[in-house]
């Protein structure tokens, strides 16, 4: 349809504005690569002595954390301008959304492309074919079906979250220290088994939070490792429609909100 | 002819939490939830007719700017009604936007990046205007506006003067029943601003354009509207026209007479037994000022009666300005009748 | 973040040519005071740092208890005193760090105003340093409020011995010093370069990687382990935290203090090398 027409003629134009800023881009690539390696340093020196954590060992713990990373990734590239929600509407920019024929939300995502979130689909599909080379997973049609379903619906799990968390910013303020705890949470906990943490925080990190949903149960669908988990399987199997449906909430939230918005300046 | 823009008993509240002093300030504000309410918009309706050319005004604070944003749909209101060309703006706000342009002064609608070029064509893009609309309107903006030399370059490098052509060029594309311009001419120079004045004109005039303008400028004003509305506090103080709110509320004039040298240096003054009707509010060296309403004594009758009496060097009349009668009511805060 | 910090007290000496240090306490004083009181007033950000510290603490403590998992005792610790260590080095790290300092430099640096700071008759490293310990203040004390929290999302325990706990505080105090001189090393490339930022967050995760704070670095295999040995970092952290938990004592506890001792000496000569080039390029560039 013709809106999405015009929001990829205003992707390329936000690409072109980008493309002066380029040690900016070489910068912010090596920024990404070292940001995603880093847990996984975490995950090589530890495995190198134990052997498993709750059961996993690293060819699992690698599919887990690249499927997490690719998940992100794709959540990032078009999503990435949510967190700059409130700077947006402190430099005025928001009017300027509301005023025009589009959606504003998709006006904030093709605002500014975010080269390096391209950097960090590819450094993320890099590490996945690897982990992926590696893993115990029986790569049939359904199972490849299945995956690209759950990258898709664990990225849209995040993204409806963060949209929800960063709407507050019509309400308040200064909200980025919120929307970079709930960056970290996610990238914390996202990485392991949740069943690690315990009943209660797997719990949290699931229902309340919809971090398990993001890789971590796909992940144990995929490594047949569906007994030790905490919810149901049948709910396992359709964490992509789970991750849709917490995209449609966090959407309305987000309209909700708009609501309240209280503008700036005079 | 229905009102293209209706408003009716508008209100806008806005509800700041208040911020706890002291210890634990922080968490306090988080806990006990005290809110501080302000009242930007009280009870304000008016209506505009197709066509119209409306002043919109008041001091810094007064719910000016709260107004608009209600208007152009940015802002939900607490209570009451805006209808712009039949659609409620924040209810529908993209079929709204088709309707309207904006132009806020102090930020830009253009592109940063790209040549200004670009933004026109993202904007034609955007709202969906046929090629051949786009580019007969362009010609005409462009050589209205005189933007034919920095049409290539990228809008961060423009001047003010040039970036504000551009975004009034750009608000007009599509061409919108109705236009709205917050603080235009704020800090361009004295040509720059009177060929903004001419474009608006022309857009008004020609184009029928409905338009609102907010603006700190009473030049502009009394340049291009025939009706003002003043707002203050979030009252409506005035809705009318330009010339009846001077003459209602400043319907003086004044007559500054200048005597002629040999009169002023044998100390001659002008009594004002001899200026019936009409006060003498200053006199020094010569030259007095003397204050009359034009309703009750015709200014002839003044000027007979002085030159009968004394030699004049010099006369003038001094029109109440729109600036100084505003400042009056902005000082009084009464209601005009 | 930016902060516009009140300008430092009035010129002491009119010889600014040959001072001591002492004189300037004043002034030190005064900037410590104020960035406490800038601390405070950002005090949210810092909130929210704290949360992700405790939630950090948290994931370690449950991810290494699902390691030790059959085992009891792994490189001569027990789960108990890994949890210890792993508590302390995470609280530690953070109470040394502070990345706004980076940001101020470079904020200086871009706004011209390092010509002032420069010329100000308090030399502008000891300013830098003041600015280091009165950030360092302000984060203990919100360190300590966050101290019941991190109770109850990590593991505190008491040191391992009364030598160890006096070694510790020795080599705390040297890795703080070595922090302090990196932190300073890594502001000064705001005279070189914009990205700052980007700079500051690498910075952040290879130190608190190769510091020790996810994983004590005496289990780093082979080749890493090799790099750890090379940087600084693991100094500033590891090196007393394993003391504290007594992991590393008696000879090889001095033998880590004087390796600690030899990185001061290294690092004061590398940023004094630093400093003078970033001056050369402030003379040429005109600031």
């Amino acid at each position: 349809m013709s809106t999405l027409r015009v929001a990829w003629t205003l992707e390329r134009a936000a690409l072109r504005g980008q493309l002066e800023y380029r040690l900016n881009f070489i910068v912010s690539t090596f920024m990404g690569i070292a940001y995603q390696g880093s847990g996984f340093a975490f995950i090589y020196v530890v495995l190198h002595s134990f052997h498993t954590i709750g059961g996993w060992d690293f060819s699992d713990l690698a599919f887990l954390y690249s499927l997490r990373l690719l998940a992100h990734a794709c959540c990032y590239l078009p999503f990435n301008q949510i967190d700059f929600l409130d700077v947006t509407i402190r430099e005025g920019k928001f009017d300027r959304y509301l005023v025009r024929p589009m959606n504003p939300l998709l006006q904030l995502m093709t605002n500014r492309f975010q080269i390096n979130a391209v950097g960090d689909v590819l450094t993320a599909s890099a590490l996945f074919v690897y982990a992926a080379s590696i893993a115990h997973v029986d790569f049939s049609p359904l199972h490849v079906v299945y995956l690209v379903l759950a990258v898709i619906g664990g990225a849209l799990a995040e993204a409806g979250f963060i949209l929800a968390v960063s709407s507050l910013a019509f309400r308040f303020l200064e909200t980025w220290a919120a929307a970079f705890l709930v960056d970290n949470i996610y990238l914390m906990f996202g990485s392991y088994p949740i069943r690690v943490f315990g009943a209660t925080t797997a719990w949290i990190m699931t229902w309340i939070i919809p971090v398990a949903f993001v890789a971590y149960i796909p992940a144990s669908v995929l490594l047949e490792r569906t007994n030790g988990l905490h919810i149901a399987n049948v709910v396992a199997y359709g964490a992509p429609v789970i991750g849709l449906l917490w995209f449609f909430a966090g959407y309305q939230v987000w309209r909700l909100q708009v609501r309240h918005y209280q503008s700036s300046g005079s | 002819m229905p009102p293209v823009i209706r408003v009716e008993n508008l209100v806008k509240e806005f509800r700041r939490p208040r911020k706890q002093e002291g210890r634990f300030g922080t968490v306090r504000t988080l806990v006990t939830r005290q809110f501080d309410s302000v009242r930007a918009v009280d009870q304000v309706s008016f209506a505009i007719e197709p066509g119209e050319l409306v002043g919109y005004i008041g001091p810094n604070g007064a719910g000016k700017s709260t107004t608009i944003k209600m208007m152009t749909g940015i802002l939900v209101p607490t209570s009451g009604t805006v209808e712009v060309g039949g659609l409620v703006p924040w209810r529908e706000r993209e079929r709204n936007a088709m309707q309207i342009g904006v132009v806020f002064g102090q930020r830009s609608q253009l592109w940063w990046d790209l040549p200004l070029i670009e933004s026109f064509n993202l904007i034609a893009k955007l709202y969906r205007v046929p090629d051949a609309k786009y580019q007969r309107n362009l010609e005409r903006f462009i050589a209205l506006l005189d933007m034919e030399e920095f049409l290539e370059r990228p809008v961060r490098q423009l001047s003010l003067g040039q970036r504000m052509r551009g975004d009034l060029a750009a608000s007009m594309l599509y061409e919108p029943q109705i236009l709205y311009l917050d603080e235009p001419t704020i800090g361009l120079d004295v040509v720059a601003k009177e060929n903004m004045r001419i474009f608006i004109e022309e857009m008004n005039r020609d184009s029928g354009t409905t338009i609102v303008l907010t603006t700190h400028d009473l030049a502009d004003v009394e340049r291009l509207c025939r009706r003002l509305i003043l707002i203050d506090h979030g009252h409506v103080l005035y809705d009318g026209g330009v010339e009846q709110l001077k003459t209602k509320y400043a319907p003086h004039r004044i007559l500054v007479v200048e005597l002629e040298p040999d009169a002023v240096s044998s100390g001659r003054r002008i009594d004002a037994a001899d200026v019936p009707g009409a006060e003498i509010v200053e006199q020094a060296d010569g030259v007095a000022r003397i204050q009359f309403e034009s309703a009750r004594t015709p200014v002839q009758d003044l000027i007979a009666a002085l030159n009968a009496r004394y030699p004049i060097a010099d006369l003038s009349i001094v029109e109440p300005d729109l600036e100084g009668v505003v400042r009056q009511i902005y000082d009084e805060r009464v209601p005009v009748a | 973040m930016t902060t516009t910090l009140g300008t430092t007290a009035a010129p002491t000496g009119r010889e600014p040519l040959s001072r001591s240090p002492w004189r300037d306490v004043p002034a030190y004083r005064q900037i410590i005071n104020s960035r406490l009181r800038t601390t405070l007033a950002y005090r949210q950000n810092v909130f929210f740092l704290l949360a992700i510290l405790i939630l950090q603490i948290f994931i370690l403590r449950k991810v290494w208890t699902a390691l030790y998992q059959g085992h009891t005792t792994v490189d001569g610790l027990t789960l108990h005193a890994l949890l210890v260590y792993i508590t302390l080095a995470n609280l530690q790290n953070w109470v040394l760090q502070d990345p706004t300092i980076s940001f101020y430099m470079y904020n200086r640096v871009r706004e011209g105003q390092v010509a002032f700071d420069l010329v100000r008759p308090v030399g502008f490293v000891p300013q830098m340093f003041a600015h280091l310990v009165g950030s360092s203040f302000a984060t203990v004390i919100f360190g300590l409020v966050a101290l019941p929290f991190i109770f109850f999302a990590g593991t505190l325990g008491a040191p391992a011995s009364p030598t160890a706990l006096l070694l510790y505080l020795a080599s705390f105090v040297l890795g703080y010093v070595i922090t302090t001189l990196l932190t300073l090393m890594l502001g000064m490339f705001a005279f070189w370069t914009t990205e700052i930022s980007g700079l500051t967050m690498l910075y952040r995760l290879i130190n608190q990687f190769f510091a020790g704070a996810l994983v004590p670095v005496s289990l780093f295999p082979g080749a890493i382990r090799i790099i750890a040995d090379v940087l600084p970092f693991q100094a500033t952290t590891y090196t007393p935290v394993a003391i504290y938990v007594g992991r590393v004592r008696g000879a090889d506890a001095l033998g880590a203090l004087g390796v600690q001792a030899v990185w001061v000496v290294l690092l004061i000569f590398a940023s004094w090398a630093m400093w003078r080039r970033a001056l050369h390029r402030v003379v040429v560039q005109g600031g």
